[in-house]
């Protein structure tokens, strides 16, 4: 008998082969494919987002865990309508002009991506118009910008003008980080948010868009 | 008072049949993975002498290239002072000198010690100290002072720098324009190119971006360095499990391999252009996601990749004194004493990153200054023991007698200054309930900073420096 427990425990294991065939299996025995993700896969990402969070889980694990949470998804998927599926929002990220640094900015977006954000990862080097062409393109909640290096934060502060001449700012939130990003610097440049590290970027996202 | 550095004990992490392995793997990544390589003048250097670029654009860098670089490079290495005295003899004693940085993210306030952000006047702070320590022999100026604009920070520290520090100056630059500034600035404070050249008082800091990618800018400044013969560091940091492979021996071929390509286009560009081996093998903490700076295998790799440089014979950039602590606490202190343990007995020859602090966002003067205590200290731990006659001293033993004591022997008072005695640690026979240590660094960087006069510079020379100093300010960037 399969349970949304055994699929969470699943989940936390990063078990991928074992969440296909238990949310084949739940689906199988006609269980709503909503609450396979609600209370089964969404459910075990949470309990491993609490584990990192404490320090109980590492890096590698909890994107383990994650790619067997979207393998899941990807199954009940075509059984839900899209305006169905659940999701926190939607994410436009990139490293801004002049800057080649990406560690960092894909660690946001995988951990994004686990905590439910449909995330649009535009790369490094992206200039304040990419950006703007993304968000015409993409509509998110969120713009997420990235930088490593002190004179391409500049770069962070032009992107957010631009959003703003072209009347886009207004309709979404604007955070930023990297190593030499702070929070008074998101301030001063007009962002809406500041997460030091990638683990507190998807709080920040679920704080800033009221979740 | 200091004594000169004798490292007469070595630590091998590699073997020579570990090290062939290792450049074995590392040249295979060259010729058979490819390198990312941006850059129109370095690319096109490459292709005229062999190198291939591939449909998915990846350069294969062929071992023939490798070798002759490893043939032209030079083995010895020279470093001046700001007036032209040698200061850094990098050669076959395998000798060790230490850095700290001019300037920093953020500062550990010596006073207060409060962490707050650096600004533009504390680098003469910061070079005052290093100026006057006995064991600091350069400084690396970054560019990160807070209440500079980012497009002439790199610039402005410069000025800052070489207006207060008489030693050798490390840089790094934000951008290529920065470091054709800082070169013609040190050109003026030489007397002109030709003489910077001949005693090179500054080298030049670069980086790829690991795993194997070595973009425009990165091969731009090995280029403006290698065509004005500034001696330059390639340095790879990479971030074990993040950036390099989860394991030591494929992260020292990568490390190797990113370092070796910038070798290869500084040796094209200038053949005999002097280069400096870097390599920050560290690991990315797979709990908090930073970059470590005091991780015991972060220390391991750097000592194994300073045994590939000496196989090579080219001169090898260290880290050490350092620590992800963000506070002067007992993780700061074992942290960095590991490290300078380590180094000491490793095969580094130029030694960045002393006081380090918080995982690279802060510089401590006070980690400094017992940085400083605890180099001078290990300094009489790789001296090693010789044996021979003076040495053995059978005459005195003989002398004193068996039941006698050594206390009033003329050996004895000729000898005893040998042994290393502390000036910031106690040894005192009764000793306070509170630590005096703290206490101590802190009046003695009050000190230097109240009597320490760093040499000026000729008033000719500042008045240029000034020029540059008002260029700089009202420098307003063209739109791109």
């Amino acid at each position: 008998m399969s349970s949304f427990a055994d699929l969470a425990q699943y989940v936390i294991e990063g078990a991928e082969s074992q969440v296909r065939e238990q949310v084949k299996s739940l689906t199988a025995q006609g269980v709503n494919p909503l609450e396979i993700i609600n209370q089964g896969l969404i459910a075990g990402m949470s309990v491993v987002g609490t584990r990192f969070k404490a320090g109980d889980m590492f890096v590698p694990e909890v994107l383990m865990s994650a790619r067997a949470m979207s393998a899941g998804i990807e199954i009940v998927r075509p059984l839900i309508a899209e305006t169905d599926m659940p999701s926190f929002g939607k994410v436009v990220l990139g490293t801004v002009k002049g800057d080649l640094h990406d560690i960092g900015k894909n660690l946001v977006g995988m951990l994004l991506e686990s905590s439910g954000f449909k995330v649009i990862n535009l790369g490094v080097d992206i200039s304040p118009e990419q950006f703007v062409q993304a968000v015409k393109e993409h509509n998110p909640d969120i713009v997420a910008l990235s930088a490593l290096l002190t004179t391409t934060m500049t770069a962070m502060k032009e992107t957010i003008e631009l959003l703003q001449e072209e009347g886009l700012k207004d309709k979404l939130k604007i955070i930023v980080g990297g190593a030499p990003v702070s929070m008074d610097f998101a301030d001063q440049i007009g962002a809406d948010g500041y997460a030091p590290d990638a683990g507190s970027a998807a709080d920040l996202c679920k704080k800033i868009l009221c979740l | 008072m200091s004594t000169s550095t004798k490292r007469n004990l070595s630590l091998t992490i590699l073997d020579q049949e570990k090290f062939e392995q290792i450049h074995e793997a590392s040249l295979h990544l060259m010729e058979n993975v490819g390198m990312k390589i941006g850059g129109t003048r370095a690319l096109k250097l490459l292709h005229d002498n062999g190198a291939v670029t591939t449909g998915d654009g990846l350069t294969i860098i062929p071992r023939g290239l490798v070798e002759r670089a490893l043939k032209s490079v030079p083995k010895e290495l020279v470093l001046y002072t700001r007036d032209g005295e040698p200061s850094m003899k990098i050669n076959n004693d395998n000798p060790v000198y230490f850095g700290t940085h001019a300037d920093q993210l953020e500062l550990v306030d010596p006073l207060s010690g409060i962490v707050r952000k650096f600004l533009r006047k504390d680098t003469a702070m910061m070079c005052k100290l290093a100026d006057y320590l006995p064991n600091i022999h350069f400084v690396l100026s970054v560019g990160m002072s807070s209440d500079v604009r980012p497009v002439v920070q790199s610039q402005i520290t410069f000025l800052e720098t070489v207006k207060h520090f008489s030693k050798t100056i490390n840089f790094s630059t934000n951008d290529i324009e920065g470091l054709k500034d800082i070169i013609e600035i040190a050109a003026i404070v030489a007397g002109g190119l030709k003489n910077l050249q001949e005693k090179p008082f500054i080298f030049n800091y670069c980086e790829p971006i690991p795993p194997l990618a070595h973009p425009n800018e990165s091969t731009e400044k090995l280029y403006i360095s290698a065509e004005n013969r500034i001696p330059v560091v390639y340095m790879p940091y990479c971030m074990m499990g993040g950036t390099s492979p989860m394991s030591f021996a494929g992260t020292l071929a990568q490390c190797n391999a990113d370092m070796l390509t910038g070798l290869v286009i500084t040796q094209l560009v200038s053949e005999g252009a002097p280069f400096i081996y870097g390599s920050m093998p560290s690991v990315f903490d797979m709990r908090t996601t930073i970059g470590s700076y005091g991780a015991p295998e972060f220390h391991l790799l750097v000592a194994a990749s300073s045994d590939l440089a000496a196989y090579y014979g080219i001169p090898f950039f260290g880290t050490a004194g350092c620590t992800d602590a963000k506070v002067l606490d007992e993780q700061a202190v074992v942290e960095t004493t590991m490290e300078l343990f380590s180094t000491m007995l490793s095969k580094a020859n130029i030694v960045h990153d002393v006081g380090v602090m918080d995982h690279c966002n802060s510089v401590s003067p006070e980690l400094v200054v017992l940085a400083d205590e605890i180099i001078e200290g290990l300094k009489h731990y790789t001296q090693g023991v010789q044996v021979n006659a003076e040495e053995l001293a059978l005459d005195v033993i003989k002398e004193v007698g068996p039941g006698g004591h050594f206390l009033t022997n003329i050996h004895t008072l000729n000898n005893f200054k040998k042994v290393w005695y502390p000036s910031l640690f106690s040894r005192d026979m009764q000793n306070s309930n509170e630590s005096q240590v703290k206490g101590k660094v802190r009046e003695k960087i009050r000190s230097i900073m109240e009597s320490h006069l760093v040499p000026q510079l000729d008033a000719t020379i500042l008045m240029e420096l000034e020029k540059w100093n008002v260029k700089l300010e009202t420098y307003q960037p063209t739109a791109q």
